[in-house]
């Protein structure tokens, strides 16, 4: 009888270290394939994520073109008939001379509607002269008797990937209108700055602020915000959000300086 | 009394090196004490009650009045430990009503076979039964979630192989409690089997020791 107790024990013993072992083993290959598999899920989706935020700006891009090649030299074209058939009318029918002038003015404000929207679509300045000129358009286009909107920067900034230039650009985009339009704020100050690990954008207002937890929680609300951590997802940046209701917001972006893996095409038109 | 203990710790130096054995999960549980989540708390008032057990018993036995029942009455602790460790560490519902099932089925046969006098088989084999089953099922869990990222930095999984080799290993030896802890075999075929016990508890203890080390990491071992 003892005998038999001992090897059953014995026995009992081996079969705990078997499913021991077992369980081990087998979690731990496991594991190795779930996280390899959401390695390949995450590079897939910023993958998706970059060809979309692409196709946005190819899109952009055409509209920009469209606009300026098509409509805007249609526009030019309609103004010179115009100023012909003023001339006409200026000797025939005097009195029509007041109407002729009077869609001539609102023909030369499409014209520089047409142009602005076409520029708005497309930072040209960041193309040619880089994030911080744009930064600086941005900011004085912004300005106005209402609104003071401020740029700080490193004096060096080093020259960045384009990829890195026209998201930090859309970022700051998307939040100056943010506290232009939302937080109806009056001083913003866009803090630019090289940091030995990356470019560090702040964004600074004394608007009225906002809860960022309702703001997330609502579907409908803060497309923006999420828009810009989708942007940054594709850079492996991310992004604080330093806000509280009735206290104006800072929000900071943070990005590595390194040649990231997706790279999205930059035209000029 | 003090003399007698020192006396009676001298005579059977293998029940100090139990005690100090018992000390050693006590003292890392408490030193991690911040990382514990509340499994592990469990863990630790357990030991904390075992370590006070061996002192009452060793008490006892000075005085030559009967300790078994301090063994018995451990059953039901050690049923219930094991119940609020798994039951507070696993969230899928289903496997947290096997686990209460478990524990209530056991804890109720249990009180069936109490006894006072002598080392209840009966307990102390439902009480391995109940550890070997809820282990198990723990461990069918992680299998299952995948949610833990280095299974050997998570403190359960040592706790649960800790008990399991503990079950595994005095399984046979309470279940023929009569043939081999009673007190009428001989001498050295109770202090053979009771050595074994003594064994597989102090694996416990050292992989209970693993499993309070490794809490510090349990935070962020999770998928």
């Amino acid at each position: 009888m003892k005998l038999y107790i001992a090897v059953g024990t014995a026995v009992l013993l081996v079969m705990a270290i078997f499913i021991i072992v077992f369980v081990a083993y087998y979690q731990q290959k496991q594991i190795r394939q779930q996280l390899i598999l959401k390695e390949w899920q995450e590079k897939y989706r910023k993958g998706l994520l970059a060809a979309t935020l692409q196709a946005q700006e190819h899109e952009r891009r055409r509209i920009a073109q469209d606009l300026h090649d098509e409509i805007g030299t249609m526009l030019s074209v309609t103004k010179l008939s115009l100023n012909q058939l003023g001339r006409t009318v200026e000797h025939n029918d005097p009195g029509s001379t007041v109407l002729v002038q009077k869609t001539r003015s609102l023909l030369d404000e499409t014209i520089a509607n047409v142009r602005r929207i076409s520029r708005d679509l497309v930072p040209t300045t960041l193309e040619r002269f880089g994030l911080v000129s744009a930064l600086e358009e941005l900011a004085e286009k912004a300005s106005n008797g209402e609104v003071h909107v401020e740029l700080s920067c490193s004096d060096k900034m080093p020259t960045l990937l384009p990829q890195l230039d026209l998201t930090l650009f859309r970022i700051a985009q998307e939040l100056i209108n943010n506290a232009i339009k939302h937080a109806n704020a009056e001083n913003i100050i866009i803090d630019l700055h090289c940091q030995p690990n990356g470019i560090l954008l702040s964004v600074i207002d004394d608007g009225r602020g906002f809860d960022l937890d309702e703001i997330l929680k609502d579907k409908k609300r803060g497309l923006g915000l999420r828009n810009i951590e989708s942007r940054l997802n594709v850079i492996d940046g991310h992004v604080t959000f330093d806000v509280e209701e009735g206290r104006g917001s800072r929000i900071h972006i943070q990005v590595k300086n390194l040649k990231p893996e997706v790279e999205v095409e930059v035209e000029t038109v | 009394m003090l003399e007698k203990l020192i006396n009676h710790y001298a005579n059977y130096y293998g029940i100090l090196a139990i005690e100090f054995v018992t000390l050693i999960p006590i003292i890392i549980g408490v030193f991690y004490i911040k990382h514990l989540n509340r499994s592990m708390k469990f863990l630790l008032v357990y030991y904390i009650l075992v370590f006070i057990r061996d002192f009452i018993s060793n008490l006892s036995a000075i005085y030559k009045i009967n300790n078994h029942y301090l063994y018995n009455v451990f059953g039901f602790v050690e049923i219930a430990t094991v119940g609020l460790i798994y039951y507070r560490a696993v969230y899928n519902i289903r496997i947290r009503k096997w686990i209460a099932i478990l524990i209530c089925i056991s804890a109720f046969s249990g009180t069936f076979l109490w006894s006072s006098i002598e080392f209840s088989s009966g307990i102390l084999t439902i009480a391995d039964l109940c550890s070997m089953g809820v282990s198990i099922l723990y461990f069918n869990t992680i299998i299952s979630e995948l949610k833990i990222i280095n299974i050997l930095k998570h403190s359960l999984f040592w706790v649960s192989s800790g008990l399991i080799i503990q079950a595994a290993g005095t399984f046979f030896i309470f279940l023929f409690a009569k043939v081999v802890l009673s007190e009428k075999v001989e001498y050295s075929v109770f202090y053979f089997y009771w050595q074994v016990r003594q064994i597989m508890y102090i694996i416990f203890c050292l992989f209970s020791s693993v499993g309070f080390w490794v809490s510090k990491y349990d935070k962020e071992n999770y998928t």
